[in-house]
């Protein structure tokens, strides 16, 4: 067991390349776990609402962690998800969900936004929000 | 066969290509106008699939993010192709956008594409439908098929003109000199047609060989056949002049007797007048033309029993123009003619002259040149033929034998001339004594025999024999102050049951005759039934 313990922090202590995402929404949201797809048509501007019906706002990242949630949403690169975007800007009547420069500043939304769902590396996860689904990659 | 006629047949020839050529491009219209509609209409397909594989990924963002603005642009960018005569596009979220060309629609077969999500797993989340416009392949099809049609109609129409002009010029044309040719030769003649020398090997070449050969065999067979007939009118002539001037008269009888044919000359045998030669034609041949016509109809009905040439010595009936007792010697066959029916060919000959000769030579023959009565053989062979005719009838005849008496003594006083003058003064007397019919014959030097034809009452006979006793006693003058007497005795036998041969009678007559010569000579003895010999005795002026 000693031997091992170096190896075990070493693993944890690894850039988060891989790690899960986690989806998360207002500590008040009580909607039960949707399946991937419902957040997928979600973020990418297909439905505006959760499946009970009340008004959905996604909130998005211009971080790293943005191509690792597509990536483990739609098992698309991001060069897809954002030509997908530009296709739908053209048309000048939709447009993609707002950008946020990080983690912090997601949560400090969802915290404050009943309707606010977005995405964080779970290690930053506190008590004042609700994860929704914990997206492996 | 003419010139007009040939060229008709070239005419035909054109005429007929051209419309082979016709019937055979609207063929090929029809044909390719159907292929080239189902190709233009599968192209169509292929082009449609192709379109809906371009704009499938903007359809589906459309469909998937219920844009309908890129929906529109996408349908619109469809309907820019002449192919597309309408386009949907359905989507799961009350996305239903339709566009369409005017015109009418004919019902088609859709090209429908089911839209995948572009994300996740590829859920369907709705379709794309395009209609293909029918009249576009229809025109499509249409125009190739005419560009094919007009293809066809050049290539054929081209190659038929290239045709007829090798057919005018490498066949049509030696074939119209060759015919001409031909025409103009008559059969027989020494002409030939000329050698074609573009034609040397093939099969006009061996066409104009073969009809100069054939040209040869015709005037071969011509020069024969003229030969031939020469020959044949030669022979003819020669027979023709046989027939007309033979000396044998020919002629043709139907199975009645009937003259059907004759030569020239038959008038001339039968002793016609020159006008009336031709009289006997369909005429009864034996009644005209002989004296009897019993002998010719049994010569007749001779030929047709044994079927063999049968021949006769007939006289011929007197037409006032040739001498009397005309004879002809006739030779008959039995023939059958072409439609079967019996007929009868005969050739006469005059035969009068050599009969006559005939005659001349039998009468020499048969009678004794001093007294002019038959001789010995002659009475013998006619009285055989008699007596046996006479078996078949009831006829008696009567045989005498006569011997002279004292012949030797005057024979012997006054020399042969003497005795020469007795016989024939004897044979005349005796004749006389008899009827013409009845027959005298001098048997030898002073033997005489007479046959009484056909005697009736037998009772003449004595009479006879009694008469003639009186008769040859008379004196005989013999010269100046000369006179001769002679007696003679008779033996008489008759024809009866008891003498039937000729044999028999002259036995029996001879017996009687000796039974005279016995009992005193000058008499006459007749043997009756019984054998025995009657005399009677006939005593005259100068007994001896």
């Amino acid at each position: 067991m000693r031997r091992l313990l170096p190896l075990a922090a070493s693993l944890l202590l690894a850039p988060a390349t891989l790690a899960d995402v986690a989806v998360i929404v207002h500590a008040k949201n009580t909607i039960a776990t949707p399946p991937p797809k419902e957040v997928q048509d979600i973020f990418l501007g297909r439905t505006r609402a959760f499946a009970d019906g009340r008004f959905a706002m996604p909130i998005d990242q211009s971080s790293p962690l943005r191509a690792e949630f597509y990536q483990a949403l739609t098992a698309r690169p991001i060069e897809q998800i954002n030509a997908y975007w530009a296709r739908l800007l053209f048309s000048g009547q939709a447009s993609p969900p707002r950008q946020l420069a990080d983690d912090a500043a997601v949560l400090k939304i969802v915290r404050e936004n009943e309707a606010a769902i977005g995405y964080v590396d779970p290690a930053h996860i506190d008590r004042s929000v609700r994860v929704l689904l914990l997206l492996k990659p | 066969m003419s010139r007009r006629k040939q060229r008709y047949l070239h005419r035909k020839l054109a005429v007929s290509v051209f419309w082979a050529a016709l019937l055979f491009a609207v063929f090929i219209a029809i044909l390719s106008f159907f292929a080239e509609f189902k190709r233009a209409s599968d192209k169509n397909r292929v082009m449609l699939a192709q379109l809906l594989d371009t704009v499938e990924s903007t359809a589906a963002i459309a469909a998937y993010s219920g844009n309908r603005a890129i929906g529109e642009d996408v349908l619109k960018g469809l309907l820019r192709n002449d192919i597309v005569h309408e386009a949907r596009l359905q989507a799961d979220q009350s996305l239903d956008l339709r566009l369409a060309r005017d015109g009418p629609s004919v019902a088609q077969t859709e090209l429908v594409r089911t839209l995948h999500s572009p994300f996740g797993e590829g859920e369907a989340i709705g379709t794309l439908t395009v209609v293909p416009e029918t009249s576009f392949s229809l025109e499509e099809a249409r125009d190739s098929a005419l560009l094919g049609a007009l293809n066809s109609a050049a290539v054929i129409g081209l190659t038929a003109m290239i045709l007829l002009v090798l057919v005018r010029n490498s066949l049509s044309r030696p074939l119209t000199k060759v015919s001409d040719a031909l025409h103009a030769i008559k059969a027989g003649e020494a002409e030939r047609l000329d050698a074609l020398p573009q034609n040397q090997n093939d099969e006009l070449g061996q066409l104009v060989q073969d009809i100069n050969s054939l040209l040869d065999k015709v005037q071969e067979k011509f020069k024969d056949e003229r030969r031939l007939l020469r020959q044949i009118q030669a022979v003819e002539r020669q027979l023709r002049s046989i027939f007309e001037n033979t000396s044998a008269g020919i002629f043709l009888l139907d199975g009645r007797g009937r003259l059907q044919a004759a030569n020239p000359t038959l008038g001339r045998v039968l002793g016609l007048p020159a006008a009336e030669a031709d009289a006997l034609l369909g005429e009864d041949f034996p009644g005209q033309a002989f004296a009897t016509a019993k002998p010719f109809i049994a010569l007749m009905r001779q030929a047709d029993e044994c079927g063999q040439v049968v021949a006769a010595d007939l006289p011929l009936r007197n037409h006032g123009t040739a001498s009397a007792n005309a004879w002809v010697h006739c030779l008959l066959s039995r023939h059958t003619d072409s439609e079967g029916a019996l007929c009868f060919e005969g050739v006469v000959y005059d035969i009068t002259e050599r009969r006559a000769l005939e005659m001349s030579v039998r009468h020499e023959a048969d009678h004794d040149p001093l007294t002019g009565l038959r001789r010995r053989q002659a009475i013998e062979r006619d009285l055989a033929t008699l007596l046996e005719a006479a078996q078949a009838s009831e006829s008696r005849h009567v045989v005498m034998l006569l011997d002279l008496d004292n012949f030797k003594d005057v024979n012997d006083s006054y020399g042969h001339s003497a005795g020469d003058i007795v016989l024939v003064e004897t044979a005349r007397r005796l004749r006389s004594c008899v009827r013409a019919s009845d027959w005298v014959a001098r048997l030898g030097g002073d033997e005489f025999m007479i046959v009484l034809v056909d005697c009736v009452p037998l009772g003449r006979a004595s009479d006879i024999a009694r008469h003639i006793v009186y008769a040859v006693t008379l004196p005989i003058p013999l010269g100046p102050q000369q006179e001769g007497q002679v007696g003679v005795s008779i033996g008489i036998a008759i024809h009866d049951q008891a003498h039937q041969t000729l044999g028999d009678l002259f036995q029996a007559a001879d017996l009687a005759m000796y039974e005279v010569k016995r009992q005193g000579k000058n008499g006459y003895g007749m043997a009756g039934p019984d054998g025995v010999v009657k005399v009677e005795k006939i005593g005259t002026g100068r007994a001896s």
